[in-house]
């Protein structure tokens, strides 16, 4: 219930400030003095969602939201602003005065793939133009099979099947997780794929519930449900090392089949403009954390076949390295270089 | 039902409009068709295909109007007294077209107003120019739009559906 | 499905919080659906927050019952003010608007009433006993049936030209290059984007819709102003129960309607707007006297009006067992499912039944309710064109702006509906249709993407793949049918009209 009384209590706080005219906050706006940051924060906070309401990242951000509101005092107010790729948030984010006011999440590797592709014309950004402030979500890429498919039924069947012959497989859409998911798997190992891209998961998913594809690229919390039916069969989780996904405890990883050295993931988490005070960054991150390790919250997203992977804002600025480097790689070889 | 008089003159006006929208089309295909030649591989592909069909069917528009002592009108013998197309097929002068422009041009000055001074001054602006416009010299009854509409779009919008209006700079925080 | 499980859905129905919810659900949809720009989806979109604190038979109750009123509600500004408050209704304007300004507008909203409340209820049948057979047959659609079937639907564009063919191609290859805007999937390349990031996405269908419809409305509206006669004075109350004989004549309408709509709905991605389209397109193909569509045929507002609500519960079927949205507004509820923890999938059959049983329970008294309020409120929203356009007018804009700004928070949506707006009033004053400019855009992109995706997948032989699979070469086949049968209708009617018998059969 609580959730539902703050995010209406923060949207009529904020228009009834509009409504009557209130003009003195932004008379107290600068770019971070030493007099707002120790107040920080005294207003509410813009959370930036670069999907629709309802999408994925949208739900599990407001289920974060009552969270950190607690431990910050004030109320936060989820902003969608979906389109351009997920840029028209994104650039928002970018382009806002560095105040801690207005901060966003932030998904890669679609993210990357926005400023890295030279095609689309934000060569000039980078993920220093953002400020990390922790990781809430990594949802690790697996590659799903047909139960019903009799050429093969495991890992290293699928992929000795892909080196002879090439295999329809799924994808999210260029430069997805999914996409660069299937790209790395041929880069390292030789495998054949033609890349169907579609416009969700869902999109995949029913190609090959319906049999017109051999392979979907997905993440484990798109097909957990349906790998518990049986309607389909994951044959293998791309995660780093041995460690199985808690919500697909019966499918081994990449490699423990052999195929290690490359995993895949799509994770999101809060970022803000670059050169927030550090002040300001400390205050945000740590209610972030607490709000991420919070039981209930933790609980409320395994529900949904999501792992919470916390990580710290300067452990989420190295995985956005390491994102950003597997991106460019794959990406100038096989998509727009 | 219609007078063959005004049937004639209209059939004219027809044939004019005709030709000039079946040119704009033509331009536009050509124009657009010029900007696909930076899209890369297949991308390109059925854009242009569109576009060609576009073209062709303006020109054959073009050569339609210019030929035809007939508007453009199927030959299974459908009555051209389509309602919505008697309305909407009327000559575009000067003095018709007068009043939708500046209808459309204050919506531009408010749409581009919105971001400035926010929603809600903007709004108050643009309903108090529009209602103007529209001959209502009603003060009562203007007041009464300007302010149950801006209520109710802020109730709706703002406090149940939790939209996010713009703010401007008179009001933004940020 | 058993009985035990049924009662224990009724049990978690019939408690106050839940009826609350969905008489709530009822009227906030049919007043979303009702405002021009303010579509179901974003509705429900919207309304997801609210739907947090609130028990999952509660919640997803309400958030069923704005998507099936909404659809209704998109109807009453299509009826009576010729600007449809949701994509799919842009059909029901057609012949609505026609009967409003022949001052059946009351009678053309208690149809709309009616068969809406029948195709929903119909949907909501068929989503009951029938949700997983159904399921399976969407299942085996791929690319190369979803090129096919958006080739079919554009096929109904020679049915709406209306006065001209030509101009009404025109007018749909026209939406088909605004669909190419945008990112193209298969290759990430930005199409036509101009450099800008809102372009990179596409032109949103709603922005552009309110532009198409509502804003050239204002502005053919605002012509009146010199001479001061206005459309909405002229307007008389009709009744807005249709008598039961005129009632009779509809119900084979109706039932076609029923089933088009529950089976376009299963389809995913196709969602309301195309079933109504469908819809309306079959129910002129049947009829009798095919020159009265477009003139306030009453056939023409219950076709679409039944389709499109019948939609609802078809597309609810592929989403509740496999997770697999059928239109846009399901994606979004796909998101109130997640969000009370309810994974889609035989989950929701066994483990979840009650709640889910519940929900679909719900969905049908939703539909009940909502026809029985829109037969009660008729009245009312008659009034609303009563309202003096110089009054009406600035309220409709204010509307469009706001509506188009809150679907994505985007200024550059509002600018997609001006530059839209302007391209309707063009249109419309030169004797272009602006129906098949949204019927366009909404297939354009699902075509090309069919198409593409399809020759990936025959990975070389694509005239054997595409025959090679049974659905697709029905499809094939009534694309050909639906190409053919005005010239061979042409043919038939040029010996007919040889004798001038045909007036008389139209008694």
């Amino acid at each position: 219930m609580h959730s539902t009384r703050l995010t209406r209590r923060s949207a009529l706080r904020y228009g009834a400030g509009l409504a009557s005219g209130v003009l003195g906050p932004t008379l107290l706006t600068g770019c971070g003095s030493s007099a707002s940051a120790d107040a920080f924060p005294d207003r509410p906070i813009q959370v930036i969602i670069a999907y629709a309401a309802g999408g994925g990242t949208d739900v599990g951000a407001r289920i974060l939201q009552p969270y950190v509101e607690a431990e910050l005092g004030v109320p936060i107010e989820v902003v969608n602003r979906p389109g351009g790729g997920g840029w028209s948030g994104w650039n928002e984010i970018v382009t806002a005065e560095p105040t801690g006011y207005v901060i966003g999440f932030i998904n890669t590797p679609n993210f990357m793939t926005g400023y890295l592709d030279p095609r689309l014309g934000r060569t000039e950004i980078s993920y220093e133009n953002f400020t990390p402030l922790g990781n809430q979500v990594t949802d690790f890429s697996a590659v799903a099979i047909h139960p019903d498919d009799d050429r093969f039924d495991d890992l290293p069947g699928v992929i000795n099947h892909a080196r002879g012959q090439a295999l329809t497989v799924t994808s999210t859409g260029v430069g997805s997780d999914d996409h660069y998911a299937s790209l790395g798997l041929s880069d390292r190992y030789g495998t054949q794929f033609d890349v169907l891209h579609g416009e969700g998961a869902s999109d995949g998913i029913t190609a090959l519930l319906g049999r017109h594809v051999d392979l979907a690229f997905a993440n484990v919390g798109e097909l957990k449900s349906l790998h518990d039916d049986g309607e389909l069969k994951v044959v293998g989780v791309m995660a780093d090392g041995r460690q199985r996904s808690p919500h697909l405890p019966d499918v081994p990883t990449f490699e423990e089949e052999g195929f290690g050295g490359f995993s895949s993931w799509s994770s999101r988490g809060l970022a803000g403009p670059a050169n927030i005070d550090p002040r300001v960054v400390d205050k945000l991150a740590g209610a972030i954390k607490r709000g991420i390790q919070n039981r209930e919250h933790i609980g409320q997203l395994a529900e949904q076949g999501l792992a919470v992977d916390y990580r710290s804002p300067s452990e989420h600025k190295k995985m956005l390295i390491r994102d950003e480097r597997t991106t460019r790689q794959l990406g100038t070889k096989y998509i727009w270089g | 039902m219609i007078s063959t008089k005004s049937s004639i003159s209209k059939q004219s006006r027809y044939r004019n409009a005709d030709g000039i929208a079946g040119s704009a089309i033509v331009a536009f295909a050509i124009i657009m068709f010029a900007f696909s030649f930076e899209f890369t591989g297949e991308a390109a592909i059925w854009p242009r295909a569109v576009l060609v069909l576009l073209l062709v069917l303006g020109i054959v528009l073009v050569v339609r109007a210019g030929r035809d002592p007939k508007p453009s009108q199927r030959t299974d013998g459908t009555p051209q007294h389509d309602d919505q197309h008697n309305i909407d097929g009327e000559s575009l002068s000067r003095t018709v077209v007068a009043a939708p422009m500046a209808v459309l041009l204050m919506v531009i000055g408010y749409a581009a107003l919105l971001e400035i001074i926010g929603f809600f001054p903007s709004t108050v602006a643009f309903l108090a120019g529009i209602l103007w416009y529209q001959r209502v010299r009603n003060i009562v009854a203007a007041l009464g739009i300007v302010l149950v509409l801006n209520l109710v779009i802020y109730y709706l919008f703002v406090f149940e559906l939790n939209v996010q209006l713009p703010t401007g700079i008179l009001f933004g925080e940020g | 499905m058993d009985t035990a499980i049924i009662g224990e859905a009724l049990n978690l129905l019939f408690t106050f919080e839940v009826l609350a919810a969905i008489a709530f659900g009822v009227v906030a949809g049919i007043v979303i659906g009702a405002l021009p720009g303010l579509s179901g989806t974003m509705g429900i979109a919207l309304l997801i927050p609210v739907t947090f604190g609130m028990e999952p038979v509660a919640g997803l109750a309400m958030l069923t019952a704005i998507y099936t009123s909404a659809v209704y509600g998109g109807s009453i500004s299509a009826i009576l003010i010729n600007t449809p408050g949701t994509p799919a209704a842009a059909a029901t304007a057609i012949d609505g608007y026609q009967m409003t300004k022949k001052g059946q507008g009351g009678k053309a909203l208690g149809i709309s009433a009616i068969g809406s409340m029948a195709g929903g209820l119909a949907s909501g049948l068929v989503l009951l006993f029938v949700a997983p057979q159904l399921a399976k047959v969407s299942l085996a659609f791929s690319a190369a049936e979803y090129f096919l079937l958006a080739v079919f639907g554009l096929t109904i564009i020679s049915s709406l030209a209306g006065a001209s063919l030509l101009k009404g191609v025109i007018s749909g290859v026209i939406g088909l290059v605004a669909a190419t805007v945008g990112i193209d999937i298969l290759t990430g390349y930005p199409r036509f984007s101009f450099g800008t990031t809102a372009l990179q996405s596409g032109i949103e269908l709603v922005p552009a819709l309110i532009g198409l419809f509502s804003l050239s409305q204002v502005m053919i509206l605002a012509e009146q102003r010199r001479t001061g006669t206005s459309a909405t004075a002229q307007l008389v109350r009709g009744k807005v129960l249709p008598k039961l004989r005129e009632l009779k004549t509809l119900v084979p309408t109706i039932l076609r309607s029923s089933g088009i709509g529950a089976f376009v709905g299963i389809l995913p991605g196709a969602g309301g707007d195309v079933g109504s389209w469908v819809g309306y397109n079959e129910a002129k193909r049947f009829a009798k006297d095919k020159s009265a569509f477009g003139k306030g045929e009453p056939k023409g507002v219950a076709a679409p009006e039944t389709a499109n609500n019948a939609v609802t519960g078809g597309a609810l079927i592929p989403l509740l067992t496999l997770g697999i949205p059928g239109s846009s507004a399901t994606a979004v509820l796909l998101g109130g499912l997640l969000v009370q923890g309810m994974q889609p999938g035989h989950e929701l059959f066994t483990d979840d039944a009650d709640v889910t049983y519940a929900v679909i329970l719900g969905f049908l008294l939703a539909n009940i309710l909502m026809g029985v309020l829109a037969l009660a409120g008729a009245r009312l929203f008659v009034k609303v064109t009563t309202v003096p356009t110089k009054y009406l007018a600035p309220v409709i804009l204010v509307l469009c702006v706001v509506g188009s700004y809150a679907i994505n928070n985007s200024i550059a949506d509002v600018w997609v509906m001006i530059v839209f707006g302007l391209l309707g009033y063009l249109l419309r004053k030169t004797g272009f249709p602006t129906a098949p400019v949204v019927l366009g855009l909404i297939l354009g992109s699902l075509a090309e993407k069919g198409l593409r995706q399809s020759i990936v997948l025959a990975q070389g032989d694509v005239l054997g793949y595409y025959l090679s699979r049974p659905i697709s070469l029905v499809l094939i086949v009534l694309i050909l049918l639906a190409l053919f049968a005005p010239v061979f209708r042409r043919k038939m009617r040029g010996k007919v009209t040889e004798e001038p018998e045909e007036q008389k059969e139209t008694v």
